[in-house]
């Protein structure tokens, strides 16, 4: 069946196409896409050539203000900071020292201290170099009042996400009962993440040299690495990691861009602590940039994706298979 | 890359006409004007993450594209159509999907658009005259021929003609896609 009665497309293109001539469009259809572009570029043209009802001047004049309106809206809302913005901005990093109580090592220097707690928020707090810091619930951080001095130092008790400012001639160092990491490059992003009563730093941005102040060793940290002092081991390593999802605390958001489908089902794994399996069926060449919003259901995240990458999920306990729709 | 306020507004108002032209062709009319303000409302979010301007329309399009998929993926179960309708209208979503076909190309370029007029405008006197009442104005077969004094079996057989020759005369456009 190569050929395809003209009434038929002319019905079709009509909307007149009754139930029978609908089955044989159908099946003639499938033969090739040639007969698909056919039929639905005639409709394509068909309409091209008739005025657009949604396009007059006064109806783009109404969506521009409505556009405009909604815009105005979402900008006077509370301002979630981008973590995109900040990468650009200078310096990040974030650190998350599991150290128990205790007083911070550098507090028998003799010039005036600050020490900053958050203790039910999460806290945001602008340094005398103009660096920001956010501090998660129950961390705190101390500094020397005006950063004077050949560096810039923090003494650092629990979670924290450090923006740093440039200044190559005043190092910024952050310390804690067991590590130090110190700004090497124009940016970096430090996190300190601590499992099993391990230090971890991830870096997003930049180059930080990280030392153990156990005899753990040193190591410089590259973007998207991880490094876990290990106090048992006394011993330093790196993973790869994508660390702006260890940053996701603050504003629950993981920015990530240009990267294909399997990289991002990894971030989902590393977010949900679950197994993403990408399917072959899925186009792994193609890259997308944006944000993913943290939510507390792994679904309201797939579906969000969904929605751009297009494919279908399911879900098996720990186990997710991603495929073509 | 950032775009400062008034080079969006520009680009909203050029964009805006042939945007809401796609989302038609896939969703309802108000569906299309909701989808299409979305779309830029994603532009000026993730304006960052957009090297350049040249990436624009792709992007918009391809909101567009999968916002009314989501719609019609739920609009097809509600409707129950018949299975030849739902295939028709899968390979037909498929042809529009901005990734596959140049469809974004054909909408855009203005070069079609004087072809479509420049053969409507060949058609020989009569037909022409209810050829564009007909298409252009919308107007039904039965106040055509009122308006004109002719019968309705006048007007369908001018019709005919019209769609003929523009089907043979836009031919190659067609294939090109």
């Amino acid at each position: 069946m190569n050929k395809i009665n003209n009434k038929i497309i002319k019905d079709y293109l009509a909307g007149k196409a009754n139930d029978k001539e609908m089955e044989q469009l159908a099946k003639w259809l499938e033969l090739s896409e040639e007969n698909s572009k056919r039929v639905f570029g005639e409709e394509l043209i068909y309409h091209i050539g008739k005025p657009n009802p949604l396009a007059t001047q006064e109806k783009i004049s109404k969506a521009e203000e409505k556009l405009f309106n909604k815009i105005a809206k979402e900008e006077t809302k509370e301002h979630h900071l981008n973590l995109h913005n900040i990468i650009k901005y200078a310096a990040i990093f974030l650190v998350v020292l599991m150290v128990g109580g205790g007083m911070f090592t550098y507090l028998h220097r003799s010039k005036e201290y600050i020490t900053v707690a958050a203790q039910d928020n999460i806290q945001h707090i602008t340094l005398p170099d103009n660096s920001v810091v956010w501090l998660n619930k129950g961390a705190s951080i101390s500094y020397n009042k005006d950063f004077d001095g050949e560096e810039r130092r923090v003494n650092i008790k629990g979670e924290a996400l450090f923006k740093v400012t440039k200044n190559p001639e005043k190092p910024f160092i952050v310390s804690s009962n067991g590590a130090t990491a110190r700004v090497l490059g124009t940016t970096f992003n430090f996190n300190e993440h601590g499992k099993n009563g391990n230090e971890e730093i991830s870096l997003i941005e930049g180059r930080l040299e990280v030392t153990g102040l156990n005899h753990e060793g040193k190591v410089i940290l590259h973007p998207n690495q991880k490094a876990t002092i290990n106090k048992n081991s006394k011993s330093i390593q790196t993973k790869k990691e994508y660390t702006p999802v260890e940053a996701a605390w603050r504003d629950n958001m993981v920015p990530f861009e240009n990267l294909n489908i399997i990289q991002i089902a990894q971030i989902i794994e590393q977010l949900y602590d679950v197994n993403v399996t990408v399917d072959s069926s899925l186009n792994n060449q193609k890259t997308y940039s944006g944000v993913i919003k943290k939510s507390s259901d792994i679904r309201t995240v797939l579906n969000g994706l969904a929605f751009t990458i297009s494919f279908k999920y399911t879900i098996e306990g720990k186990k997710i298979i991603l495929s073509a729709p | 890359m950032e775009l400062p306020e008034q080079r969006f507004r520009q680009l909203f108002r050029e964009t805006y006409p042939a945007l809401t032209f796609y989302a038609s062709r896939l969703v309802n009319a108000d569906e299309a004007e909701d989808i299409v303000q979305e779309a830029f409302m994603e532009l000026w979010k993730y304006q960052d993450n957009i090297e350049d301007e040249g990436h624009i329309k792709a992007f918009l399009y391809r909101i567009v594209y999968t916002r009314s998929l989501n719609i019609l993926k739920h609009q097809a179960v509600v409707n129950n159509y018949s299975d030849s309708v739902k295939k028709v209208e899968s390979l037909k979503l498929d042809f529009y999907n901005p990734e596959k076909n140049n469809v974004m190309d054909y909408i855009e370029s203005i070069e079609l658009r004087k072809q479509i007029n420049d053969a409507i405008d060949e058609l020989p006197g009569k037909c022409r005259e209810v050829f564009i009442l007909s298409y252009q104005h919308d107007k039904k077969n039965k106040e055509i021929a009122e308006q004109l004094g002719i019968s309705i079996r006048t007007v369908e057989v001018h019709l005919y003609k019209a769609i003929k020759a523009l089907r043979e005369r836009l031919k190659d456009k067609v294939y090109a896609l």
